[in-house]
C-alpha cells in the first residue's frame, strides 16, 4: 500500500484511538525498525521523515513565458535626490504626512520623478488621501505606471480607461466622465449627451454636476433639456448650473425677473418681494434650500437670495452706475439688506467675480450681517481668495506696522491663511519679527496670543523658505520659560525646519 | 569613530518616533555642548523646562546612556547625537572626556574576574542535561498523548494548555524546546494547519529521538542538538578556534520580535573565502543591539563559527573595521535548482536547520496563481514567504528585470532581504 501524505493527517487530526496506522509505512523505503514499534512512534517518524523529505526535494514551478511581468519601460526623467528622497521618505511615514501634497508640488516643479522604492508607499498614501491625478501622475513615470497596473488597488490611480464607462462601477464612469471632461470638454458634454436618457436619476445628477469642470456657454442646450427632467434633483443642478453661464437664458430671464420686483424713482429703488412664487419662478428654481441654516432666512427671504446670488453682481454696477463699495452701501440701506449682501456674495463667488468680493472683504458686511454666524466658512475663504492680492497684501503691510495686539495680528495671519498666498520676503519679514516682540511682551491678549502661536505650524507655508534661518533665529531669541509656548514654538521650526529641507536646503543653521 | 552612515543611525533607532524626534533635534543649536575623544562622543541637550540631558555614545562596540527618562533605548537624544555627528563631525570639539561620560568597559573580560570552579561548573553541566534529559522525555510522552488523541483536539486546546507546556520546558531548562512548542501553537493559527502540525510534531519527534541518543551521535550533530535544546555554546569558547580573515559583506539582516527579546539575524558574505555567515544579536530590555550594520556594509574582521553539523552563526574574533562595499560580488548561484539543491545536502547535515542563506542572481518577480515568487533565468518560480511584506517595494525596484538577491529559506518559501539595486546592496 503506497504511502498518502494526506492519509497520515487524516490519521494524525483523528487520533490513533479512532483511526488506525496503516499498516505499511512505505516512505522513502524505511521499515522496521528505523521505524518506531509503537503505533505513535510510527506515526511520528513518519511525519517528521516526510516533512524532511518535502522540504529537501522541494519542486520548483516551471512558469510558461507569456506569464513573465513585462519589463518597465526606461524613464525620459531623472528621480529625485537623496535630500528629496529623504524628505519623501520621512513624510510616507507618517511624519509631516499633511505637506505631501506641498512637496509633489514641489517635486513637479523640478520635473522629477519619485524613486521606485518609495512608489508602493506613495501609492498607499495617494489612495487615502485621495490625491487628484494630477498632481501626481507626472511624477510616477513608467516605472510607476507599470507598478500600479500590476496592483488590483493602485490601478485606480491610473487614468481611467474608456470601457470603464460601458463596463465600471457607478463611480468608474465617474471617474471616466470627469478624466474625460478635463481633457476635453467637449467630448464629455458629447457622451453625456448620447447616453443621459439612459442613466438613473441618481446617476445622472452628479454626471450632470461635473460639467461644472469647465463650464462653457455651449454646455447651455444640454443643461436646459436636462433642466426639464422628470426628477427633482436632476432638474436642480442643471439650473445651478445654468445659473453660472453670465450670457445664458436663464441668467438673462432671471435678471429680468429681478428688476421687475425693483421699483426705481430717480436715485432711489424699493424692493417689493410678490406674495407667493409663479410657476415660472419655481421652475428657475427659486425655492431650492439655501445652503446655509435656513432658519435665519423667511421664505421670501430665500427666494430673494436664490435670485440675486444667480445674477451677476455686474448687474447692480450696470443698472445704477455704481462701483462696488457705492452699491454695497446703497443696498445695506434697505430694508432687506441682509439677504441681498448674503445672494451678492453667493453671486460674487458663482461668477468669480474679485471686485465684488474685495468690497465684501473690506466693508466687512458679511461679518456685520445677522447671518455671520451661519455663513459656512468656505463662503468667506472663497471671497478673501476671489479679492484683488496685490491690494489686499498692501493693506496688510500697513495693518501690521500698525498692529501692537496680538489679536489683530493673528485675525492678519488668519486673513493670510485665508488668502493662501506665499509673502513677500519683506512681508514675511516684518511679520516674523513683529510676533516674535508680542511673545516678548505677552502680557496683552494672552488668549489671542495662545491661539495664535497654536497655529504657528501652518505659517510657515506662507513664508519664503530663503527666510527660514533668520526666523528661526528670530523666534528662538524669544527666550521661553513657559513649557506650553516653548512647546509649540518648538513644533513650528521643526515643520520650518521639514519644509526648508524640502525645498531642496540642506538645514537650518543659526544665522545670529 | 568607525564609518557611519544615516542608515546605520535608523537602524538602531528603537522606532520611527524616535527617529522622527531625533532628527529634529539634529541641530547645533539645541545642544549646548558636543564634544568628543577618540572612542565616544557626549553632548548635553537642552530638555523641557530648564532640564539639561547629558547624552554619549561609542561605537567600538556601540553603547549609550542618558540621563533622560525615557524608556526607549536608545532615546531621541542619543539618535540625535549620532546623527548631528554622521552629519557633520567636525562640530563636535576634541576634548577631555568629562567626569560624567561613563567609560564603557572593554567587551574582553579581565583576568582579575573570579575564575569559577571547574569541578562546580561540571556538576551544574551534569545538573541541567538531567533536567533537560527529563523534560525530553515528558514532551516525547506529551507527544505520544496527542498522536494518540489526534490533533484536532490539540487544536481546541487554549492559551492556559500551551503556556503550561512552554513553561514546563522553560523549567526544564530547555528554550529551544520551549521554543517548538510556541511554534506549534502558533501554526495551529494558520488554514493550513493539519499539515504543518503535523509536519512540526514530526520533526519535534526526531529531535526528542536525537536528543534521547545524543551519546552515539557524532560531536558534531551532538554540538547541532544541544543548540536546538537551547544550550549554547559560550562565547568565549568559540573565540579561542581559528577563524577566517575576510571582507564580510552585510547581505541581510531581519529582526524576530519576542515577548522578552529580539533577536536580529545579520547574513554576512566572505568575498574571498565565499562562506556565509550569521551573526546573531539579541536586544532584551532596555539593551539594545550590539551592532548597527546595514545592508551593504563591508566589514573587515575575523570570524569564527560555532561548532554544528552544518556551521553557519558566527562571532567577530576581531573587531570588524567598515568600509563602503565597491567590489563586485560573485552570487554562489543563479538557479533554483542549484540552490536547492545545496540546501538539500545542507539539510541532510542538519536535519533541523530552519534558515537556509541563498545568494543568487538573475532572479525575476513573478506571479503564479496569485502568488507573487521569483523565477530564475530557467523559468523555475518559488513563492514568497507570507510574512513578506516588501513585495511592491522589489517589485518597484526590479522594474521587471532580473536582479541578484540574498534572501532565507525556509523549506517552503523564499523571504528576501537584500538587493543590489544601483551596483549597491540595499536591505528590504
Amino acid at each position: 500500500m503506497p504511502y498518502s501524505s494526506s492519509s497520515l493527517i487524516k490519521v494524525a487530526m483523528l487520533g490513533l484511538n479512532r483511526a488506525p496506522l496503516p499498516e505499511k509505512l512505505g516512505l522513502l523505503g524505511l521499515e522496521a525498525p528505523i521505524l518506531g514499534e509503537k503505533p505513535e512512534a510510527r506515526l511520528l517518524e513518519a511525519a517528521g521523515f516526510q516533512s524532511l523529505a518535502k522540504k529537501a526535494g522541494y519542486q520548483t514551478v516551471k512558469v510558461e513565458t507569456k506569464n513573465h511581468l513585462d519589463q518597465a519601460e526606461a524613464e525620459s526623467s531623472s528621480y529625485m535626490d537623496q535630500l528629496a528622497n529623504e524628505s519623501l521618505k520621512q513624510i510616507l511615514n507618517g511624519n509631516n504626512q499633511l505637506l505631501l501634497e506641498e512637496f509633489l508640488a514641489i517635486i513637479r516643479r523640478r520635473k522629477q520623478l519619485i524613486s521606485p522604492e518609495h512608489l508602493p508607499k506613495f501609492f498607499q498614501w495617494a489612495m487615502v488621501m485621495k490625491l487628484d491625478r494630477e498632481s501626481y501622475l507626472p511624477l510616477i513615470g513608467q516605472r510607476g505606471h507599470w507598478l500600479a497596473s500590476l496592483h488590483p488597488f493602485w490601478q485606480a490611480l491610473l487614468p481611467p480607461k474608456p470601457e470603464s464607462w460601458h463596463y465600471g462601477t457607478q463611480e468608474q464612469r465617474l471617474d471616466w466622465l470627469r478624466y474625460l471632461r478635463k481633457q476635453g470638454p467637449q467630448q464629455a458634454r458629447a457622451l453625456l449627451q448620447a447616453e443621459w436618457k439612459s442613466c438613473s436619476y441618481k446617476e445622472l445628477a452628479k454626471m450632470v454636476e461635473i460639467l461644472s469642470i469647465d463650464l462653457h456657454q455651449e454646455d447651455e442646450e444640454l443643461l436646459l433639456e436636462l433642466s426639464r427632467h422628470r426628477r427633482k434633483e436632476v432638474r436642480q443642478v442643471a439650473l445651478q448650473l445654468l445659473a453660472c453661464l453670465p450670457e445664458g437664458q436663464s441668467v438673462q430671464r432671471l435678471q429680468t425677473y429681478l428688476r421687475t420686483w425693483i421699483q426705481t424713482d430717480g436715485d432711489q429703488w424699493t424692493l417689493r418681494l410678490p406674495d407667493r412664487l409663479s410657476d415660472e419662478l419655481q421652475a428657475e428654481g427659486l425655492d431650492q434650500e439655501l445652503p446655509i441654516y435656513s432658519g435665519v432666512v423667511g421664505e421670501k427671504g430665500k427666494w430673494l437670495v436664490n435670485l440675486v446670488s444667480r445674477v451677476p453682481p455686474s448687474f447692480w454696477a450696470f443698472q445704477w452706475k455704481l462701483s462696488p463699495f457705492s452699491g454695497l452701501e446703497m443696498i445695506q440701506a434697505d430694508n432687506w439688506a441682509n439677504e441681498l449682501v448674503l445672494g451678492i456674495a453667493f453671486a460674487a463667488l458663482r461668477f468669480k467675480d474679485r471686485s465684488w468680493a474685495m468690497a465684501l472683504v473690506q466693508m466687512g458686511v458679511l461679518e456685520n450681517s445677522p447671518f455671520h454666524n451661519v455663513i459656512p466658512p468656505p463662503l468667506m475663504e472663497e471671497l478673501i481668495r476671489e479679492s484683488d492680492s496685490e491690494e489686499f497684501c498692501s493693506c496688510l503691510v500697513q495693518t501690521i506696522h500698525q498692529t501692537d495686539h496680538a489679536e489683530e495680528l493673528a485675525s492678519l495671519f488668519m486673513a493670510m491663511i485665508h488668502h493662501q498666498q506665499q509673502l513677500s520676503e519683506d512681508l514675511a519679514w516684518i511679520f516674523a519679527k513683529k510676533l516674535a516682540g508680542l511673545l516678548h511682551h505677552r502680557t496683552q491678549h494672552p488668549y489671542a496670543l495662545r491661539a495664535f502661536v497654536y497655529q504657528l505650524s501652518d505659517l510657515s507655508y506662507f513664508l519664503p523658505a530663503p527666510l527660514y534661518p533668520r526666523i528661526a533665529a528670530c523666534w528662538e531669541q524669544a527666550e521661553e520659560t513657559d513649557p506650553w509656548y516653548e512647546k509649540h514654538i518648538e513644533m513650528a521650526l521643526q515643520i520650518l525646519e521639514f519644509r526648508y529641507q524640502m525645498n531642496g536646503y540642506e538645514s537650518i543653521t543659526p544665522a545670529c | 569613530m568607525s564609518f557611519l552612515h544615516h542608515s546605520h543611525i535608523e537602524a538602531i533607532a528603537p522606532d520611527e518616533g524616535v527617529l522622527s524626534r531625533a532628527k529634529a533635534l539634529a541641530s547645533p543649536r539645541k545642544w549646548q555642548m558636543l564634544a568628543k575623544n577618540e572612542t565616544s562622543i557626549w553632548g548635553k541637550c537642552k530638555g523641557s523646562q530648564t532640564n539639561i540631558y547629558q547624552s554619549q555614545a561609542s561605537l567600538t562596540p556601540f553603547q549609550s546612556s542618558c540621563n533622560c527618562p525615557s524608556r526607549l533605548r536608545p532615546c531621541k537624544h542619543v539618535v540625535s547625537l549620532l546623527w548631528l555627528f554622521v552629519s557633520d563631525p567636525a562640530i563636535f570639539e576634541s576634548s577631555d572626556t568629562p567626569t560624567w561620560v561613563k567609560q564603557h568597559p572593554r567587551p574582553t573580560k579581565t583576568s582579575v574576574e573570579k575564575q569559577p570552579d571547574p569541578h562546580s561548573k561540571q556538576l551544574r553541566a551534569e545538573a541541567r542535561m538531567n533536567n533537560i534529559m527529563s523534560g525530553a522525555k515528558e514532551l516525547n510522552r506529551w507527544l505520544s498523548d496527542a498522536i494518540r488523541h489526534g490533533t484536532a483536539e490539540l487544536f481546541q486546546e487554549d492559551e492556559d494548555y500551551w503556556d503550561h507546556w512552554r513553561a514546563r520546558m522553560v523549567d526544564a531548562q530547555a528554550p529551544g524546546l520551549a521554543g517548538r512548542v510556541e511554534q506549534i501553537r502558533e501554526l495551529f493559527r494558520r488554514e493550513d494547519w493539519p499539515e504543518q502540525t503535523l509536519d512540526a510534531l514530526g520533526e519535534l519527534y526526531l529531535l526528542l529521538q536525537g536528543i534521547a541518543k545524543l551519546p552515539e551521535l557524532s560531536p558534531a550533530l551532538q554540538a547541532e542538538l544541544i543548540t536546538q535544546v537551547g544550550i549554547s555554546t559560550k562565547k568565549a569558547e568559540v573565540l579561542v578556534q581559528p577563524g577566517i580573515q575576510d571582507h564580510w559583506l552585510v547581505v541581510g539582516r531581519t529582526v524576530d520580535m519576542g515577548d522578552r527579546i529580539d533577536v536580529a539575524r545579520t547574513w554576512l558574505y566572505g568575498q574571498r573565502s565565499n562562506k556565509i555567515a550569521l551573526f546573531l544579536d539579541f536586544a532584551v530590555g532596555q539593551r539594545s543591539f550590539t551592532h548597527i550594520w546595514t545592508v551593504g556594509t563591508n566589514l573587515n574582521a575575523e570570524m569564527v563559527f560555532y561548532p554544528g553539523s552544518y556551521p553557519m552563526r558566527a562571532e567577530f574574533k576581531t573587531a570588524p573595521e567598515t568600509s563602503e562595499h565597491t567590489a563586485p560580488l560573485h552570487p554562489i548561484s543563479n538557479s533554483w535548482s542549484d540552490s536547492l539543491h545545496g540546501y538539500a545536502e545542507a539539510l541532510g547535515q542538519n536535519p533541523f536547520l530552519s534558515q537556509y542563506p541563498i545568494l543568487m542572481e538573475h532572479l525575476t518577480p513573478c506571479q503564479h496563481q496569485d502568488q507573487w515568487g521569483l523565477i530564475d533565468q530557467h523559468h523555475q518560480w518559488v513563492p514568497f514567504r507570507n510574512s513578506f511584506s516588501k513585495r511592491w517595494e522589489l517589485i518597484s525596484l526590479s522594474g521587471g528585470n532580473p536582479l541578484t538577491l540574498f534572501g532565507e529559506w525556509s523549506g517552503k518559501a523564499f523571504l528576501p532581504l537584500g538587493i543590489v539595486y544601483n551596483n549597491r546592496w540595499i536591505g528590504l
